[in-house]
C-alpha cells in the first residue's frame, strides 16, 4: 500500500512537466499579446516592443520555458504581469476560498443526492421515483448562473435571509461564514446533486438486482440493513469516483459563481489571467489545479480499498 | 367687535401662511454638506495594483483618484489646472518648464511633499511605466529647491503638460516608494497626497479608504479633478462586484450607495426607482470600424464611402447602447469640448440610395466582407445590427466574434506582428481617453500606423504639422481639417461616443459624474 502511494505520488512529477509544457506552449501560440492588452491598440510598435522586453517576452520560447521551470523547481512561480505580485501569493490568497466553496458544495450535493438516489432506487417506478427523476432533470437543465440569480432574488432580495454577495473568512465566525457561503454552495451543490442523484439511483438499481442481495434478504436481514450495509456500500465505488472527479471540476469551474457572488477564488483568477494574457498566473494556477486534481484522484483510488476489501494495492 | 375678530383671524392666518412658506422654503433650501458616514461603492472590477508606475488598468486608476494627485489636473472640461504645482513658467523656446510646488502638502506617511518626490516619480516612470514613451520628451529633471523643480525637454511638445495630468504621472513619495521597490519590486502600500488614504485592502474583497486628516485642500472651487477637495465622508468602502446584475441589485437593495458602470440596458429601469439617481453623460470613449486597405473590396474608397452612408447611426446607437450613446463620426469626443473644432460636428448622413450608387461605382458584386469583433455585449449587438443594415443596401457582411485579447491581437496585427490584417473591417469598441487629439489622429489614421494600412498624404501632412505646433488654437484648426479629410477618405468610421452611466442612491449628494475623470468621492456627502 505504501509502495503504491509513493509510486502514485512520484507519478505526479511527469504530469506536472507535461502540463507545464502544454500550458506554456498553448499560451504562446493562442492569439493575444500581453503587451497589447497592457497598452491598448493605440500603442506604437516601439512602445509594445519596450514592454515586451520589460516582461521578458522577447526571448526564444524554449529559453523562456527553461527559465520559468528553473524558478518553479525552486518554488518560485514568477510574478503577475498585471498585479506585479508573486503568483504564489495570488494563489495562496484565492485557493482557500475555492476549496471552501467546493467542499461545501460537495457536502450539499452528497446530502441531497445520496438519500434521494437511494429512495428513488428502492421505490422504483413509484411517485417518489418519478418526483426525484423530474427534479433531477430540472437540476441538470438549469445552468448554475441562473440558479444563482434565482437564489439571490428569493433568499437575499425577497426574504433577506442571506447577504447579497461577498465573503467573510471562517475566522469571522462559523455562522457569518455560512451566511456568505450557503447560497454559492447551493447554486453549485444542487446542480451537482441532480447528476449525482441520478447516478446513485442507477447504480443502486444495478446492485439491487445482484445475487448477493437476494442472499442477504433470504438470510432474513432487515430491508434497511440490506440497503445500507450491502447495496449502498457496493454501489459507492462509482459514486465516489464521480464525487472525486466532480470536486476537481467544481474546484476549477466555480468562476461563474465566483463572479456572481463576489467570491474571488482560483477560477476567476484563472479567467482574468487568461483574458489579460498574464502568462505566469495562468501557468501557476494550472499547475496548482493539476496537482490538486492528481492528489484527489489518488485519494479516490485509495478509498476503493476501504470500500471494497477485495481491492488490494501493491 | 366683528372687525376686531376679523383682524385677529386675518393676523393668525397670515402668521400661519408665513410659517408654512418658511417651512416650505426650509425644505427646499439645499442642505449644507454633512461630514461623516461611510460611502459604499460597488466597483465594476478589481483594481489590480495601486502602483501608478506600473499599470494601465482602468479599475485601478478609478480608485487611485482618491489617493494620489498629479502636478496638474483636469477640470470638468478637461482643461489643465494646477494641483500639486501652484504655477509654472515656460521658456520662449518651449523646452524648459519650471514648476513652483505647493508648500505644506503632506503624504499619507507623514512626509512632506517636495521637488525631490517629483524628480523621483518621473525618473521612475521613465524606467518602469508602460506609458513611459508618452513622456519621452523629458531630458532632465532638476531640483532647484525643495519647492521648485525644472523639466528640460529634448524638443518642445504640446503633449508634455497633458502628460503631467495623466494618471501615470501621480506623484509618490521618493523615500517610501524606493523602500517598497527595493523590497518587492513595486508599490504594494499606496501612499499619496490625496484626500483619502488606504486603511485596508483585501484583494478581491474590499478596499477601505479613510479621510486623510492632514490633507490641505486648494482654495479654488472644485471642478473635475482640480480645485478644492474636501473629504466629507469618514471612509469609503469599495467592493468589486463584477456581475452587472448583482452590482445593480446591490445598489437597489441599498447594500451600495454608488455603483460604477450602469449597463445601458438597465439604465431606464433603474431611473424609474425613486431612491436612485442614474446619470448618463457622453464619455470620451468612441467606438469605430477600421477598414483594411490592402484587400478588396475595402481597398476601394467608393466602397468605404458606401458603408459610411449606408449606416443609420441612430439605429446602431439604439441597438448597442439603448440610445444613450452620442452619435458622432469624430475622433475628438464631445466630452472633450476644448479640442473640438466646428468641423468636428460634420459627419455622415444616412442615405441608402447614395450607398447603392457608390457600391455600383466601386464595382462591388456582393462578395463576402469580413468583420471581426469581440464577443462581449454590446459589441455583438452592434455588429449584428450593422450586418442587417448593410444587407439592405446590398453589402454581404460576415461577422466573426473573437475573445477580447484574441480580437485585439487581430485588430492591431500591424503594430503587434507587423503584418497586414486578413479581415476587411475591424470593429473597435471603447477607445481609451487621450488628452491630446494628436494621440488619436496619429495612432488611428497616420499612414505609418493605420491598422488596415490605409494611407493618405494630405491627412499625414496635416497631422504632422499639428504635432509640431504649440499653439492650441492653431492645432485645433488643423485637427478640424484632418477630420474633413478623414470623412472623405474613410480609413475608419467612428460611429458613437459611448455613454458613461453611473448610479447612486439619492441620499448621496455632491456627486460629479464626469468622463474621463471617473470616480470623484471628495465633495460627496451622505444626507441623513
Amino acid at each position: 500500500m505504501q509502495y503504491y502511494l509513493v509510486r502514485r505520488l512520484a507519478g505526479i512529477v511527469p504530469v506536472w512537466i507535461a502540463i507545464a509544457m502544454v500550458v506554456f506552449a498553448m499560451l504562446r501560440f493562442i492569439p493575444g499579446d500581453p503587451a497589447l492588452v497592457l497598452l491598448g491598440g493605440e500603442a506604437t510598435p516601439q512602445q509594445l516592443e519596450a514592454v515586451r522586453v520589460q516582461l521578458g517576452l522577447t526571448k526564444p520560447i524554449p529559453i523562456q520555458f527553461v527559465e520559468w521551470l528553473g524558478h518553479v523547481v525552486r518554488g518560485d512561480l514568477g510574478e503577475s504581469l498585471t498585479t506585479h505580485r508573486p503568483v504564489i501569493s495570488e494563489i495562496r490568497e484565492r485557493l482557500p476560498r475555492s476549496l471552501e466553496l467546493a467542499t461545501l458544495a460537495t457536502a450539499i450535493s452528497l446530502l441531497v443526492a445520496l438519500p434521494s438516489g437511494v429512495l428513488a432506487a428502492v421505490r422504483r417506478n413509484t411517485p417518489w421515483d418519478q418526483g426525484f427523476l423530474s427534479l433531477g432533470l430540472i437540476g441538470v437543465c438549469i445552468p448554475s448562473f441562473v440558479l444563482a440569480l434565482l437564489l439571490i432574488l428569493v433568499f437575499s432580495v425577497k426574504l433577506g435571509w442571506f447577504p447579497l454577495r461577498g465573503y467573510r473568512p471562517m475566522s469571522a465566525g462559523l455562522t457569518t461564514w455560512l451566511s456568505y457561503m450557503t447560497l454559492p454552495a447551493l447554486a453549485y451543490g444542487l446542480i451537482d446533486a441532480a447528476q449525482l442523484s441520478r447516478m446513485t439511483r442507477s447504480t443502486m438499481i444495478d446492485v439491487l438486482g445482484l445475487d448477493f442481495v437476494r442472499t442477504a434478504r433470504s438470510k432474513g436481514l432487515t430491508e434497511r440493513r440490506v440497503i445500507y450495509r450491502h447495496v449502498l456500500k457496493n454501489a459507492l465505488l462509482p459514486i465516489v469516483t464521480i464525487v472525486g472527479l466532480n470536486f476537481g471540476v467544481l474546484f476549477a469551474s466555480t468562476v461563474v459563481i465566483e463572479y456572481i457572488f463576489g467570491l474571488p477564488g482560483i477560477g476567476s483568477l484563472l479567467v482574468d489571467a487568461i483574458r489579460n494574457r498574464d502568462y505566469p498566473v495562468v501557468q501557476g494556477v494550472m499547475l496548482t489545479i493539476a496537482t490538486l486534481y492528481t492528489l484527489l484522484n489518488i485519494a479516490v483510488d485509495m478509498s476503493y480499498a476501504w470500500l471494497d476489501p477485495r481491492i488490494r494495492y501493491q | 367687535m366683528k372687525l376686531k375678530t376679523l383682524t385677529w383671524t386675518g393676523a393668525v392666518a397670515c402668521l400661519l401662511a408665513l410659517a408654512l412658506l418658511g417651512s416650505i422654503a426650509d425644505a427646499q433650501a439645499p442642505k449644507p454638506p454633512r461630514r461623516g458616514g461611510t460611502l459604499r461603492v460597488a466597483l465594476y472590477n478589481d483594481p489590480t495594483t495601486l502602483d501608478p508606475g506600473t499599470t494601465t488598468n482602468v479599475p485601478s486608476i478609478r480608485v487611485r483618484n482618491q489617493i494620489y494627485e498629479t502636478l496638474l489636473a483636469w477640470d470638468k472640461d478637461t482643461g489643465l489646472q494646477p494641483m500639486l504645482a501652484d504655477r509654472y513658467d515656460e521658456t520662449a523656446d518651449g523646452k524648459t518648464y519650471t514648476f513652483h510646488l505647493r508648500s505644506g502638502v503632506k503624504f499619507h506617511d507623514g512626509s512632506d511633499f517636495t521637488a525631490q518626490d517629483v524628480k523621483y516619480t518621473f525618473e521612475r516612470i521613465a524606467k518602469v511605466s508602460p506609458r513611459k514613451s508618452d513622456l519621452n520628451m523629458i531630458e532632465t529633471i532638476e531640483v532647484v529647491d525643495p519647492h521648485t523643480v525644472r523639466f528640460r525637454l529634448k524638443f518642445p511638445s504640446p503633449l508634455f503638460l497633458q502628460g503631467l495630468a495623466m494618471w501615470f504621472s501621480e506623484i509618490t513619495p521618493a523615500q517610501n516608494t524606493e523602500m517598497q521597490v527595493q523590497k518587492s519590486g513595486g508599490i504594494q502600500d499606496a501612499v499619496g497626497t490625496g484626500p483619502f488614504k488606504v486603511a485596508e485592502w483585501r484583494r478581491g474583497q474590499f478596499l477601505r479608504l479613510v479621510r486623510f486628516a492632514d490633507y490641505k485642500p486648494r482654495p479654488e472651487p472644485a471642478s473635475g479633478l482640480a480645485g478644492q477637495k474636501i473629504a466629507y465622508v469618514d471612509e469609503i468602502v469599495m467592493t468589486p462586484i463584477k456581475d452587472n446584475k448583482v452590482r445593480m441589485l446591490s445598489l437597489e437593495q441599498g447594500e451600495s450607495d454608488y455603483a460604477e458602470r450602469v449597463p445601458p440596458e438597465e439604465a431606464d429601469r433603474l431611473s424609474a426607482n425613486p431612491k436612485l439617481e442614474i446619470k448618463s453623460v457622453p464619455s470620451t470613449n468612441w467606438s469605430a470600424f477600421y477598414f483594411n486597405c490592402t484587400i478588396p473590396p475595402t481597398n476601394n474608397q467608393a466602397f468605404r464611402q458606401a458603408v459610411a452612408v449606408g449606416i443609420n447611426y441612430d439605429e446602431l446607437n439604439k441597438a448597442g447602447y439603448w440610445g444613450r450613446g452620442t452619435v458622432t463620426n469624430s475622433l475628438v469626443p464631445e466630452a472633450q469640448a476644448v479640442w473640438r473644432a466646428p468641423e468636428h460636428k460634420q459627419g455622415y448622413k444616412y442615405d441608402p440610395e447614395r450607398a447603392r450608387k457608390l457600391l455600383q461605382e466601386s464595382g462591388y458584386k456582393g462578395e463576402e466582407v469580413s468583420i471581426i469583433a469581440a464577443t462581449e455585449p454590446p459589441y455583438d449587438l452592434v455588429v449584428q445590427n450593422l450586418q442587417a443594415q448593410l444587407k439592405k443596401v446590398g453589402i454581404n457582411l460576415k461577422p466573426t466574434f473573437l475573445e477580447s485579447a484574441a480580437h485585439e491581437a487581430q485588430l492591431y496585427i500591424r503594430v503587434s506582428q507587423k503584418k497586414p490584417p486578413t479581415w476587411n473591417i475591424g470593429a473597435n469598441f471603447g477607445s481609451a481617453f487621450r488628452p491630446d487629439p494628436h494621440m488619436h489622429y496619429y495612432t488611428r489614421g497616420h499612414s505609418d500606423v493605420h491598422t488596415g494600412f490605409c494611407s493618405n498624404k494630405a491627412y499625414d501632412t496635416v497631422v504632422e504639422k499639428a504635432q509640431k505646433l504649440l499653439n492650441p488654437v492653431e492645432r485645433k484648426k488643423l485637427y478640424g481639417q484632418a477630420h474633413l479629410i478623414q470623412l472623405e477618405w474613410v480609413p475608419f468610421i467612428v460611429f458613437v461616443d459611448e455613454p458613461y452611466i453611473e448610479g447612486y442612491r439619492k441620499n448621496v449628494k455632491g456627486v460629479q459624474i464626469l468622463d474621463p475623470h471617473w470616480d470623484i468621492f471628495w465633495g460627496v456627502w451622505l444626507e441623513e
